[in-house]
């Protein structure tokens, strides 16, 4: 075995699409957290979808937002860029089902903080946006470094959308869990084993400082 | 420095309707828990909206619902201290006061940081996050945050129900300190009668969101005027009275009739006696409000001796309290007994709400 390419493509992707989703799932925690009632629950539902829908539904979705004849994949042709089948297109899928994970834990976080602690800062005059910075984010570490990682552990294991939107070219699109699913279907299977201990692992040592940290929180 | 407040305000159980001034003073809010005391520091801080009234801090209308007007909480310029002091957990105390103070300049925020840790004497612990702070250390930090901001209103919540019962005396001392040496309205609120008592010159009992009572504290203590202040400033003992005459009222659930030694008003609805201010007959020579109890039940706490005392079977009974140290003349064992006690006229209140 000599292409090494999923195994760089996999972790380029899910790190990219872990920054992305971060950065996404803040604002969005921080603008839910801040709702009431029912258009809460309505937000909070939909940008959860893409926990439990099927990879494939999230798939066809992406397909239809930057496929060839959407507006928005001819807007991008009109400048010159192709979403579908690139590298691109497995970082957006990753990134769309690790959000939702990064998100959750954001906003539970957040919404943990004691309410008198941010009252406090109010009367101190301290602006909504001093607040959110500098008061609850640190407040909230441990919760975004936890989402950060199972954010990650997920785009890492991202399968369906990302056959669907990016395709299965190797040492383009080709992560780990394509090449898995690409060497067991072609009968490779010492390969796709190997690949199989590989993500297990990784995997694996991306989780278990999760807990370790998360115990000594306590 | 003043404050104006004028609230109106529907929550889950009742409607919270305050109205009330204050000059440079500490006023108390004296209420049971969830009579809307702390709904009304959220109101005045800007957290919470009334439904409805006005606000004036410093002649500065901060909420008119008639114009309007609701300032957010940040131009409010109220130091609020909140029941778990709300100190920022991941900075330390110094820390605390910088983000406070960050539109000042680099040696400005230090000279008034450094002048406010001197003043209150937060040395021992100024590079310490709160969790490595005792509950004295988090209240005079946060006090001190409070303070740097030179806040033209006070509110502190509950400031001693968080600390232990041995540190509260100390504490007490210590905040009293500062609110003194602070010149400004300083709104106190508690449920704690005692502490109230102490720390404020004024007050305003709270009861289900309207009021029971205001006005100075030590005319509250000694005339509570209604039914809801006279049990929050302590009374053991009320009852439905009628007036007989000028001087003179009928106690039916008791079976006794009182001489008082104030006017009775017409509108008289019940008397109040306090647990301390029933006293033995000894000598004999008590002239008037002279009865025989039934001692019902004689109990002793570490600093006092509760009695029980009815006249006889079909009527309610009284409680007593005897300091500890002094109970020279009747025994523990002594129950069941009868004794003559008096109750002096001056001592007999009377509520007409």
């Amino acid at each position: 075995m000599t292409d090494w390419s999923p195994l760089f493509i996999s972790l380029k992707t899910s790190l990219c699409a872990t920054v992305i989703a971060f950065f996404l799932g803040i604002v969005a925690a921080r603008l839910v957290a801040g709702m009431n009632g029912k258009s809460k629950a309505a937000v909070d539902c939909i940008l959860t979808l893409p926990l439990v829908l099927p990879p494939t539904v999230v798939g066809f979705f992406l397909l239809l937002i930057f496929g060839w004849n959407s507006p928005v994949g001819q807007l991008l042709r009109k400048v010159g860029i192709r979403i579908i089948f690139s590298w691109e297109a497995a970082v957006i899928a990753a990134a769309v089902v690790a959000f939702p994970l990064i998100y959750r834990t954001i906003r539970a976080s957040l919404e943990q903080i004691e309410p008198s602690i941010l009252d406090a800062a109010r009367t101190l005059g301290l602006s909504e946006w001093t607040i959110f910075w500098r008061v609850m984010l640190p407040i909230c570490l441990p919760g975004c470094a936890a989402g950060a990682v199972l954010g990650f552990a997920r785009a890492l294991g991202e399968f369906g959308a990302t056959l669907m939107i990016a395709g299965n070219i190797p040492g383009k699109t080709q992560t780990i869990p394509v090449a898995i699913w690409s060497a067991a279907g072609g009968n490779e299977m010492n390969i796709a084993l190997i690949w199989v201990l590989i993500i297990v692992s990784i995997s694996f040592f991306v989780l278990f400082p999760l807990n370790i940290f998360g115990k000594s929180r306590l | 420095m003043s404050l104006e407040a004028d609230i109106v305000k529907k929550l889950s159980d009742f409607t919270l309707d305050v109205h009330f001034k204050a000059e440079n003073e500490r006023l108390g809010l004296l209420g049971a828990s969830g009579c809307g005391k702390t709904m009304t520091l959220k109101c005045i801080a800007g957290i919470a909206a009334p439904d409805s009234g006005r606000i004036v801090i410093n002649g500065k209308t901060v909420f008119d619902s008639v114009r309007n007007i609701n300032l957010p909480p940040q131009k409010r310029r109220i130091g609020y201290l909140f029941q778990q002091y709300a100190l920022f957990p991941t900075m330390t105390v110094r820390e605390n006061m910088e983000i406070v103070l960050r539109h000042f300049s680099k040696a400005e925020r230090k000279r008034r940081i450094d002048e406010m840790i001197t003043k209150l004497n937060l040395y021992d612990f100024c590079n310490r996050k709160p969790s490595r702070l005792s509950g004295g250390q988090q209240q005079r930090a946060a006090m001190a945050r409070i303070l740097v901001t030179s806040p033209e209103l006070i509110m502190l919540d509950e400031p001693l129900s968080a600390l232990d019962s041995f540190l509260r005396n100390s504490v007490e001392n210590e905040l009293m300190r500062m609110l003194v040496s602070f010149d400004a309205t300083i709104l106190f609120v508690s449920h704690n009668r005692d502490e109230v008592f102490r720390i404020c010159e004024r007050m305003f009992v709270l009861q289900d969101g309207q009021k029971a009572a205001f006005g100075t504290t030590e005319e509250l203590f000694r005339n509570p005027g209604s039914l809801a202040a006279a049990r929050l400033t302590g009374v053991k003992n009320t009852a439905p009275a009628f007036r007989i005459n000028r001087r003179k009222i009928n106690v039916p659930d008791w079976g006794i009739a009182l001489e008082t030694a104030g006017d009775v008003p017409d509108d008289l609805k019940y008397a109040a006696v306090r647990a301390h201010h029933i006293y033995d007959d000894i000598s004999g020579s008590a002239a008037v409000n002279c009865f025989c109890f039934q001692v019902l039940r004689k109990q002793s706490e570490p600093f006092k001796i509760q009695e029980l005392l009815r006249i006889s079977g079909e009527y309610q009974p009284l409680i007593r309290f005897i300091s500890g140290d002094y109970d020279p003349v009747f025994p523990m064992q002594e129950i069941q007994s009868v004794r003559k006690m008096f109750i002096p006229p001056e001592h007999v209140m009377l509520l007409t709400d």
